[in-house]
């Protein structure tokens, strides 16, 4: 008898063990995300309702934050622009990308693993680095200007290439392409090359396959790809910055000098919302778009 | 007697390389118009590259494909006048039932409201009226087949290549799929090459037999011809259980052949020509044609002792041992009794079959 209660014991222990293992695991699992990423985001939140008089930040809650976005004419321009401006980063990257996913998926064997993954690589170096090297390329005193007028193809160097709106959206989508390569890449490897053959044994051309089948088939990964990019321009402040001089605001850097230089840190965190609710609605029509056939 | 039906696609001396090495050796195939042929032979024997090649997703490395008497080898794949319903079924699950099935004329720019009335006739040949509307993903598997059989017959191909159609199913839904298929192939008197690696299968469906092995043609023929007169050891070994046993010919007549061998003098037939005295090859005797019990006559009969007998269902299998010649054993198959067929190991009997169920293969 003793025996056997002992073993009752035992697996009760082991039981309340192993059910309290699982508690304390799925409470970590929730803890860290809620910790690190959604707390931050409800201070941010309850800080955009707060206001800064005199230097001083007041924490009574109030929307002149947000009656100030929309009222000051400063503002909506800028953001709206901005998502114009990322937009066209999107598009822009998508455009560059989807080729060269294509012919990546295209090359047989495992090489195309190695080649995808020197599209990638990049990722690995250092943000301003990157920008730099840009902006040696496409300075006044830079390498483009410098072949064309080699060459004789212009007397005085072109000044339109940087400092501007342009040079923002072309430099963030030659710094983006990695992100949207990828997406679409994965798109087109998961497409079973027996679909294809099947297309062409129907006897579709190679432009009707692409049209009919690789296209739809790969369409998830490219709306996928322009959301990325999309999202990541939305965010930076760095590069409109670095490459895009005075004409080049940005929706980011507006909300970079509330913080750095305004001080006014309740009107950033406003912004910010404004910023994330873009980002939310763009996330919001991708999931949209990305769940529309039962495959 | 009915004329030779005519040829539709010919393969002549088609090989095919990959780098080094080569996975079709000259290979000579005549498919006759109307028949359902099945491709029989294990992984890597070529039966693929061979329906891969008259599709024209690959091209030979060397012969010709014939379609009509005219070479097609060049023609690219959307051309020919051939479909096939692929293994795994590779459907295009962004699209419909009705898509999928449409798919061939829609990409001929056939009327919309002519592919739908032929799509509802290929819905409704394949028994899945009233599908159209549904993804491939909400179908079955066996759904899915005939989504693709719909797919690949609505264009009324000449040929139908079908790549192992029905692997992925399980053995109630072969059997039924393997019936309808052929029902089909009747309905339509389309020409179908149905590729498989299970004898069964092969021998159940088609009219004619093509059994390769390593990148060659063994034998082409009817499933009763591959299976009692098979060409080759080889053939004789891949469809079920059969006794071998080694022996020369003694002497070749028009009634038959007579055979030594080490167990005593055997009378066979062969349909292969040029069977002479003196040729060394094997005995062919299928397990089910062995009689025994000493009241039995067959022109071949060996003294037998049992060495066991077990129960397997609709058979029973049988394991002698010849008696004069103990190296000597031998399968029979008995159709199983209730009463069971008294047959104690040990017990010595005689092992009967008859001329024509015994066949010659040389070595």
């Amino acid at each position: 008898m003793s025996l056997r209660a002992g073993i009752d014991v035992a697996e009760l222990d082991e039981g309340r063990r192993a059910r309290s293992y699982r508690i304390a695991t799925t409470a970590l699992a929730y803890l860290i995300p809620g910790v690190f990423i959604l707390l931050p985001l409800i201070l941010f939140l309850v800080q955009s309702f707060y206001y800064v008089d005199h230097g001083k930040e007041v924490h009574e809650l109030t929307l002149r934050n947000y009656v100030r976005f929309f009222n000051d004419a400063a503002f909506v321009p800028v953001f709206l622009r901005t998502c114009i401006l990322c937009l066209a980063v999107a598009v822009i990257a998508v455009a560059f990308a989807y080729p060269v996913a294509y012919l990546l998926a295209s090359i047989e064997g495992r090489r195309k693993y190695v080649f995808a993954l020197a599209f990638v690589i990049p990722l690995m170096m250092s943000y301003i680095i990157k920008i730099y090297a840009i902006r040696a390329i496409l300075g006044s005193n830079g390498f483009l200007n410098r072949i064309l007028l080699a060459l004789g193809i212009i007397d005085a160097p072109l000044t339109f290439l940087i400092f501007n709106l342009q040079a923002v959206a072309l430099t963030l989508a030659i710094l983006l392409l990695p992100f949207a390569i990828l997406p679409i890449f994965i798109a087109l490897e998961r497409i079973p090359r027996n679909v294809l053959d099947a297309s062409a044994d129907l006897g579709a051309s190679a432009w009707q396959t692409f049209r009919r089948v690789i296209w739809p088939l790969s369409l998830q990964g490219t709306v996928v790809a322009a959301t990325f990019t999309f999202v990541l321009a939305l965010g930076d402040f760095v590069t409109p910055q670095m490459v895009g001089g005075t004409s080049g605001m940005t929706f980011g850097r507006i909300i970079y000098s509330q913080f750095g230089f305004a001080f006014n840190w309740p009107f950033g965190a406003a912004l910010s919302v404004v910023l994330l609710a873009l980002v939310l609605v763009a996330l919001a029509i991708t999931g949209l778009v990305t769940r529309r056939h039962p495959s | 007697m009915d004329e030779m039906p005519k040829t539709l696609v010919e393969l002549r001396d088609v090989a095919k390389r990959y780098g080094g090495t080569e996975v079709l050796h000259g290979v000579n195939l005549a498919l006759r118009d109307g028949e359902f042929m099945t491709v029989l032979g294990p992984s890597g024997s070529g039966k693929t590259t061979i329906l891969r090649i008259i599709g024209g997703l690959i091209r030979p490395s060397g012969g010709a494909v014939f379609l009509d008497g005219v070479d097609i080898s060049a023609m690219p794949i959307n051309q020919r006048p051939f479909n096939t319903v692929f293994q795994d079924y590779a459907l295009f699950p962004h699209m419909t039932v009705a898509a999928n099935v449409g798919y061939g004329l829609t990409v001929r720019g056939v009327a919309r409201a002519e592919i739908r009335k032929k799509v509802d006739e290929a819905l409704h040949l394949v028994a899945l009226d009233g599908f159209g509307t549904r993804y491939p993903a909400e179908l079955s598997g066996g759904q899915q087949q005939r989504v693709a059989l719909a797919r690949a017959i609505i264009c009324q191909p000449r040929l139908i290549l079908l790549d192992e159609p029905l692997g992925a199913l399980d053995a109630e839904l072969r059997r039924q799929m393997q019936r309808f298929l052929k029902q089909i192939q009747r309905e339509i008197r389309t020409t179908f090459l149905f590729i498989t690696h299970d004898q069964e299968e092969a021998v159940t469906i088609a009219d004619r037999i093509c059994v390769m092995n390593r990148g060659g043609i063994e034998q082409i023929g009817s499933p009763r011809e591959v299976y009692y007169r098979p060409a080759n050891e080889y053939v004789a070994r891949f469809f079920g259980d059969n006794n071998l046993i080694d022996a020369t010919v003694a002497d070749s007549g028009a009634d038959g052949l007579r055979l030594a061998s080490a167990s005593g003098e055997f009378r066979a037939r062969t349909s292969l020509a040029g069977i002479a005295r003196g040729q060394a090859g094997k005995v062919l005797v299928r397990p089910e044609a062995i009689v025994l019990g000493d009241a039995a006559g067959g022109q071949n009969r060996i003294r037998v002792r049992i060495e066991d007998a077990s129960f397997v269902g609709p058979v029973s299998q049988v394991r002698v041992r010849a008696v004069a010649k103990p190296d000597l054993a031998l399968l029979v198959k008995l159709p199983s009794r209730a009463e069971g067929i008294l047959l104690a190991p040990g017990s010595e009997m005689e092992a009967s079959w008859s001329e024509s169920e015994c066949h010659f293969v040389p070595a």
